[in-house]
């Protein structure tokens, strides 16, 4: 018990006072974490999923941002790359963390949310709105951590789950957790493989060349140097072995197989009023695309690495008053077949001020510099608060303006590659209302983001070579509505959540609305509980999808829902669960011409000690 | 206070529930906008190439009748129910049918050219087919093969009764236009995915490569004028990072001894295209212009008046310069036509999208 209360203090501190957490947690129970600590998170929204929440969703982190972060997310066929336009934006607006460290793609900047197995993490969080001044380069839209938790409370803990599903299906994961009071290891490991030769509905053709394959490992160790002093070492191993699938018009070979690695040593000091995090971090991803599976030996080979030193603190002054600094040098190189050897670093340094002039009312300002060898990046601030105006109402508000630096392919990419290029800016601007009792809570956020400078490939008039341009500029105008309503009557347990949003996105130069950006998106969840029987229902739905600039030809709206049951057979030991998506056996398309799958199903055993 | 709020909220939620039930109704709907219903008689007019969306979707076919009074999109997919594939290259027009090479699908569609009623395809034996050219009931595919192999390019030949490859014949990187002349077919080593500066002469009476002429770099477009081939040639672009920046050149060649007559440089940092004749005048595009020339006399240095643009496909014919426009690439084009004796736009039509070539029926 004392160490679990050492454990919350150490993590929360100094904020555990004055910190909101329902002003931003929104799903499930809380856990706080690092990076998105939640006194830095003061006016934004912030989607937390816990462990169970993982567990439960062990195959699909698509399936599980769709339907409880409610994201539109772009995706090539089932399991192939998956990529996020949050809020509007493009797949390298959300900047993803791993236990705080930038992962997305030094080449291509951004996260295939395919080749991640939500049930490797303990926690992970989705936080909505522009977040570079806290975040870096990226958080135009949005951001996403994902985060291993280290604990030592001296106790042996595991799992085992399996499952089968359609499609030669085959899914396993397990975790470990081992402490002594002083010393700790946490790890998991999963493997997820596939055929995933669906039939096309409507037609006699099935999904050709979709096989896959994804194998991870996490390790994490943690030691306790003193009660004030942590040191932690956390390390993911992640395969991903894809062949690229088909589709309606184009047959295909091709293979693709991304790697990636990385490496944490973190050193955590806290007391009171003072609470400082040293991180040392390596990544190394490789992209290996073989164009013809029949002549394997004929591949390009791509491959980013990356070195962080960061240095984070935050001093409380007292309960009111409390700030937080950082400093990040970050260096990167990148090496392969299309783009040469190029390195690039970067330094930036962080301030931020959390005021609390009275219970009711808090802000935060920050700032943040950052300097790169490869192009200028510009000042960044940003102003959040919130005001609780009483037990029922909360209004919230940020204004920030935020960069996406340009990709290593964006820059040397052969042929086109464009070194002259600038950082993509925008300015962010978000209110947020809420409302709750003890049943409901209710959230409507309306949000403008101006993008400028967007990087676009564009063909060039040099025998049409496609070079990256600062070109595009984009206003995105949304709104977002929350409902999330839970009551209990004696055993019977229900849980309601309705999400909904409207996404107005639209090129400056030609008043349209960007490719594959729904206008509308909404997602239903309905649970109940019954002593040791779970049933879910998720239903979802997205209205169409431009795609062509002209706004001329779109992939139609689509609307599917997904079934669970599950039982807990012996308590902590053993758990089942069964699963059916697209339930209704609905003909969609997220990309044109590559149809998704019809119903299927999964069975899922999990084993706990 | 309590009370008041919870049944607002409720109401919202309700009005909420409602909207979202009309949003899904909506959603039974289809993905194109504006088709028309297929005319079924495509004799007379011409067809425009569309690749279609970069990456994924189909490409597709627009047709223009003579007079330029009625224009249909998705032509093929009006007719048939079904798209033609991803990144529609090239058609070939043999006596009664269309054979459209669909690149990145590597495959061929045949329908017939009259009723565009599909026939069929050849879908083995292509590797990134580009162009086909039609003799004595064969047909000749040029084929870039893998990206990440620049010896794996060949002709592919295909008997037309069949619908078979019955025959590969090698040839350098990048196999891309065509021209039949006499039992010979010339084919531009454009270079694929990398640059090349041949043509290659293939004998059609024993399927042979019979010899090779180095020439400027990137031969991007032929023409035969009065027994000879002239070869436009691009240049190494700025952009290449293997090789210097190279002019580009115009290349006079003897169509009896398949020998080089005469050459034409151009400066280095030009790097013309589309090569086209109208029957009096070769016709060529260089930095958003368009150029006249008379086959013989030094290169112009003027370009034509109101002809000017970036265009991603140009053909000529009987006095009418055509040209195409695939605007952002990821939208519609234009089809903008051009009477040559005045120099005066007659036509501005759309076309599907990245339209890169006209084909007269």
């Amino acid at each position: 018990m004392k160490q679990g209360f050492i454990y919350i203090v150490f993590l929360v501190f100094p904020f555990v006072l004055t910190a909101q957490q329902d002003t931003i947690q929104h799903i499930d129970e809380v856990r706080v974490y690092s990076k998105f600590s939640p006194k830095d998170q003061i006016g934004y929204r912030i989607y937390s999923l816990s462990d169970s929440v993982l567990q439960l969703h062990n195959y699909s982190f698509v399936h599980l941002l769709q339907s409880k972060a409610n994201i539109y997310l772009k995706q090539y066929g089932n399991g192939m790359v998956a990529t996020m336009a949050m809020r509007g934006t493009g797949a390298s607006h959300t900047a993803v963390y791993w236990n705080g460290i930038p992962i997305n793609s030094s080449l291509n900047g951004q996260t295939d949310f395919n080749t991640i197995n939500p049930a490797m993490y303990q926690h992970i969080a989705i936080r909505k709105g522009g977040g570079s001044v806290l975040l870096g380069s990226g958080a135009m839209g949005g951001a996403i951590n994902l985060t291993n938790n280290i604990s030592f409370l001296n106790q042996t803990k595991g799992s085992i789950a399996v499952a089968l599903g359609s499609y030669q299906t085959y899914n396993s994961v397990f975790t470990i957790n081992h402490s002594s009071r002083k010393l700790a290891l946490q790890a998991g490991g999963s493997f997820i493989q596939s055929q995933n030769d669906y039939p096309y509905l409507g037609s006699d053709r099935t999904n050709e060349n979709g096989a896959f394959k994804n194998f991870a490992v996490t390790i994490g160790l943690g030691y306790k140097l003193q009660e004030n002093s942590r040191i932690y070492y956390k390390t993911l191993l992640n395969n991903s072995d894809r062949n690229t699938s088909g589709s309606l018009s184009a047959s295909s070979k091709a293979n693709l197989v991304y790697k990636r690695d990385n490496h944490l040593l973190e050193w955590v000091t806290a007391n009171h009023f003072y609470n400082g995090r040293l991180k040392l971090a390596y990544t190394n991803e490789t992209y290996q695309y073989v164009f013809d599976t029949d002549y394997p030996t004929n591949f390009s080979d791509n491959k980013g690495q990356k070195w962080i030193v960061n240095y984070m603190a935050s001093y409380a002054k007292n309960t009111k008053l409390s700030v937080q600094s950082g400093i990040t040098i970050q260096s990167i190189v990148g090496e392969g077949t299309n783009i040469g050897q190029h390195a690039e670093k970067n330094l930036s340094v962080f301030t931020g001020l959390n005021y609390t002039p009275a219970t009711k009312f808090k802000y935060n300002v920050s700032l943040r510099k950052e300097w790169s060898d490869s192009y200028k990046i510009p000042l960044l601030v940003s102003v959040s608060g919130a005001i609780k105006w009483n037990n029922h109402w909360l209004t919230t508000y940020n204004v920030s303006t935020n960069f996406k630096s340009p990709t290593l392919n964006d820059l040397y990419w052969q042929p086109g590659g464009n070194t002259h290029l600038n950082p993509e800016k925008s300015w962010n601007s978000e209110v947020g209302v809420q409302w709750k009792n003890d049943k409901i809570k209710m959230m409507t956020n309306g949000y403008f983001i101006q993008a400028s400078d967007l990087i676009q490939w564009k063909p060039t008039t040099d025998n049409f070579v496609w070079q990256p341009v600062n070109i595009q500029n984009v206003n995105i105008f949304g709104l977002e509505y929350d409902i999330n309503y839970n009551f209990q009557i004696k055993n019977h347990k229900t849980r309601f959540g309705m999400q909904y949003s409207y996404t107005l996105s639209t090129d400056k130069n030609t008043g349209k609305q960007l490719i594959y950006v729904p206008y509308h998106k909404a997602s239903t969840n309905v649970e109940y509980d019954y002593y040791t029987w779970k049933f879910a229902y998720n239903t979802q739905y997205n209205s169409r999808a431009y795609t062509t600039t002209s706004n001329t030809s779109f992939v139609p709206g689509y609307w599917i829902s997904s079934i669970a049951l599950s039982k807990v057979v012996v308590a902590d030991k053993l758990h089942l669960s069964a699963v059916v998506k697209n339930l209704f056996n609905k003909k969609y398309q997220i990309v044109s011409d590559r149809p998704m799958p019809n119903i299927n199903y999964k069975l899922n055993v999990q084993f706990k000690f | 206070m309590y009370n008041s709020n919870f049944k607002t909220m409720i109401k919202n939620a309700f009005t909420f529930l409602s909207l979202l039930l009309v949003l899904i109704l909506q959603s039974c709907e289809t993905s194109s906008i504006d088709s028309p219903e297929p005319q079924g008689a495509y004799e007379n007019g011409f067809f425009i190439i569309n690749e279609g969306p970069y990456g994924n979707g189909s490409g597709s076919l627009t047709f223009v009748d003579t007079n330029f009074n009625y224009v249909e999109q998705n032509v093929f997919q009006n007719v048939n129910g079904e798209s033609l594939g991803n990144v529609v290259q090239s058609m070939a027009l043999s006596e009664d049918n269309a054979y459209i090479v669909v690149n990145n699908a590597h495959k061929i569609v045949i329908a017939n050219r009259f009723s565009m009623e599909k026939l069929g395809s050849i879908e083995t034996g292509l590797n990134n087919p580009r162009y086909m050219i039609i003799t004595n009931g064969k047909a000749y595919v040029s084929n870039w093969g893998s990206p990440f192999d620049s010896t794996d390019d060949f002709i592919a030949v295909i008997d037309l009764d069949t619908n078979e490859v019955i025959q590969t014949i090698a040839v350098s990187e990048g196999p891309e236009k065509m021209e039949l002349i006499g039992d010979k077919i010339v084919v531009a080593m454009q270079g694929g995915w990398g640059f090349n500066n041949k043509i290659s002469i293939i004998n059609t009476s024993n399927n042979t490569l019979q010899t090779s002429i180095d020439l400027g770099y990137i031969p991007n477009s032929m023409i035969v004028k009065d027994q000879a081939l002239y070869v436009l040639s691009g240049g190494i672009p700025s952009w290449s990072w293997t090789l210097p920046e190279s002019a580009g050149q115009i290349t006079k060649i003897d169509t009896d001894s398949f020998t080089i007559v005469d050459t034409w440089d151009f400066d280095t940092s030009a790097h013309p295209g589309f090569l086209s004749f109208d029957g009096t005048s070769l016709l060529y595009n260089l930095n958003g212009n368009i150029f006249k020339w008379n086959g013989a006399d030094a290169l112009p240095t003027t370009p034509e008046n109101g002809l000017g643009g970036y265009y991603y496909g140009m053909s000529a014919k009987n006095n009418l310069l055509f040209t195409l426009d695939a605007a952002d690439f990821a939208s519609e084009g234009t089809l903008k036509i051009f009477y040559l004796a005045s120099n005066n736009q007659i036509q501005s039509i759309p076309t599907g999208i990245i339209p890169n070539a006209v084909v007269f029926n």
